[in-house]
């Protein structure tokens, strides 16, 4: 004949040494005094089974397992200090990351062996101690054991990677509004910023044709209409000649260009300016074929024809290129040497 | 014999995190307020589109040259009068015409003078008149290097005081963005300019040496 167990709690035994009346006892809260229900540590608590001891006796000295290797207590031989029964669902053990796993009352491991009466204060955990290691035993790395309250590691150990992703975080949600109107701002792909760069006989592919700078010569002595000399300041005038090679017969992606010269520091001069107004020189502008009879331009024939330019510069400034630009090729624009 | 009756099963154990106590709730209460409200001054206290995007005002004086980012202005001379002599005759006003003559240089490229104004001593605004043809703002397109020198006309308020000619490239048509505008207090004596009885001139622009 088998009793049904006296506990209310009939969890499942720990394969402890000790399997002895926490299980059956009469009370289901702390295991009594005397008991080591618990799991045993490898050479600390271990010892042949045998019958409970007494309610209130000394606890038997704590004997290392031959071959085990040494514990945290295994340097102090235990005395009186009963383990709670696992089968115990009390306060969270060393598993759980819950408070302390030794009552706050509790001082800390001894420094010495005990001796004396035994212990019959609080019940002791299954959580090692979280006071200093004992003599001989390897201290906890930093971080990584428990903090100053003895259950967990402390809010900033365990929140730093957080914390170290926030940075970038902010740093991203601040910026980032921000970027589509900087990329837009820093780089305009309406303006002419990438060129074409004219291959060895001078001819640079774009927007469908081909176009090379023939001729960029100084005009002397620039009249108005009425064969007088053009009031232009200490400017000079210069005169471009663009051969284009264009094989589209209908609507050309040049039609809507515009032709910049210039200078070796980088300023751009545009073509037939306002003070060149009443200047005697043949009028037109653009890189389309030409077809009006009242240009001088000489009319397209085949594919390839001639343009000419006219640019007011500085007394000091060097011509350097000249630019072609089509707003839909933008930023791309061919840059023609000077020859 | 009857196996005994089975103990009613115990609860699982349970992964129970520790509840925290009341001084790391209020602390983290605190920073989560701390956090909205900081987030809340920083939306406040961020400036807007308009003044993100707000022009560069660069101040001078008459006479001095004014640099911009794409051209520079000198202010040479200016003049006013109830009437304005054209080539088309003389137009008359019931406030006051002001001709402001300058000097303008484009620095890297082509560029024209599409934004200029008058602004007076109660920050209204004045632009440059449409009732004759300006001879640099809007038309002409100045080259790097090369100054040219001309006249732009504005017709004002006759109690305007004292008179700020504002200029850019920037066409401005609400607002001028991101660009430089050239504030320089005019040499202005409306009193004399009210009376004056001689109509001003619009001399030709040139190409200045």
């Amino acid at each position: 004949m088998t009793h049904p167990p006296a506990s209310p709690f009939p969890g499942p035994a720990q394969p402890g040494p000790f399997p002895g009346p926490a299980q059956y006892g009469p009370f289901p809260g702390p295991a009594q005094p005397g008991s080591f229900p618990g799991p045993a540590q490898p050479g600390t608590f271990a010892a042949p089974p045998g019958p409970p001891a007494a309610f209130g006796a000394p606890a038997p000295a704590a004997a290392p397992v031959p071959g085990s290797p040494p514990g945290h207590y295994a340097a102090a031989p235990f005395q009186g200090r009963p383990a709670v029964s696992p089968a115990f669902p009390g306060p969270p053990v060393a598993p759980f990351p819950g408070p302390p796993a030794v009552p706050a009352s509790f001082p800390g491991p001894p420094a010495a062996p005990l001796s004396g009466p035994p212990f019959s204060g609080a019940p002791l955990s299954g959580a090692p101690f979280p006071g200093a290691p004992l003599p001989g035993t390897p201290a906890a790395p930093p971080g990584a054991g428990p903090s100053r309250d003895g259950g967990q590691p402390g809010w900033w150990r365990r929140n730093w990677w957080g914390l170290l992703l926030l940075v970038p975080a902010l740093a991203g949600a601040l910026s980032g509004p921000y970027l589509a109107e900087a990329r837009e701002y820093l780089r305009d792909t309406t303006t002419p910023s990438v060129p074409v760069a004219a291959a060895a006989d001078g001819w640079s592919p774009f927007a469908g044709a081909r176009m090379r700078l023939e001729q960029l010569t100084e005009v002397k002595n620039v009249t108005d209409r009425s064969r007088k000399p053009l009031a232009i300041g200490s400017g000079t005038v210069w005169k471009a000649t663009v051969a284009y090679d264009d094989p589209s017969t209908e609507k050309s992606k040049l039609d809507g260009c515009t032709v910049y010269l210039e200078d070796t520091t980088g300023r751009r001069f545009g073509d037939r300016p306002n003070e060149l107004a009443r200047a005697d020189i043949p009028t037109g502008s653009g890189c389309g074929r030409p077809s009006s009879s009242s240009t001088k331009t000489p009319p397209a024939a085949g594919t390839r024809y001639q343009a000419t330019y006219y640019f007011l510069l500085p007394k000091d400034a060097a011509p350097a290129s000249v630019w072609i630009t089509v707003p839909t090729e933008s930023p791309s624009y061919a840059r023609l040497p000077r020859p | 014999m009857t196996a005994p009756p089975a103990a009613p099963a115990a609860p699982a154990a349970r992964h129970r995190r520790p509840r925290a106590s009341l001084g790391a709730r209020l602390t983290t209460a605190a920073l989560i307020l701390a956090t909205l409200v900081a987030g809340t001054l920083i939306i406040l206290v961020k400036p807007d589109q308009a003044r993100l995007q707000r022009p560069f005002f660069v101040s001078g004086t008459a006479g001095g040259p004014v640099s911009l980012r794409t051209l520079t202005v000198t202010v040479l001379d200016t003049a006013g009068a109830p009437k304005l002599q054209t080539s088309r005759g003389v137009l008359e006003t019931t406030g006051m015409w002001v001709t402001v003559r300058l000097r303008v240089v484009a620095t890297e490229e082509p560029v024209m003078l599409q934004y200029a104004r008058i602004r007076d001593d109660r920050d209204r605004l004045f632009q440059a008149t449409n009732r004759v043809d300006q001879q640099l703002v809007g038309g002409r397109t100045f080259q790097p290097g090369i100054p040219v020198e001309g006249t732009v006309v504005f017709e004002v308020a006759k109690d305007a005081r004292t008179l700020t000619l504002l200029v850019s490239h920037d066409p401005g048509t609400l607002n001028i963005q991101l660009e430089g505008v050239a504030e320089i207090e005019l040499p202005a004596p409306a009193e004399a300019w009210r009376t004056q009885e001689k109509p001003v001139t619009v001399p030709s622009a040139k190409v200045a040496e």
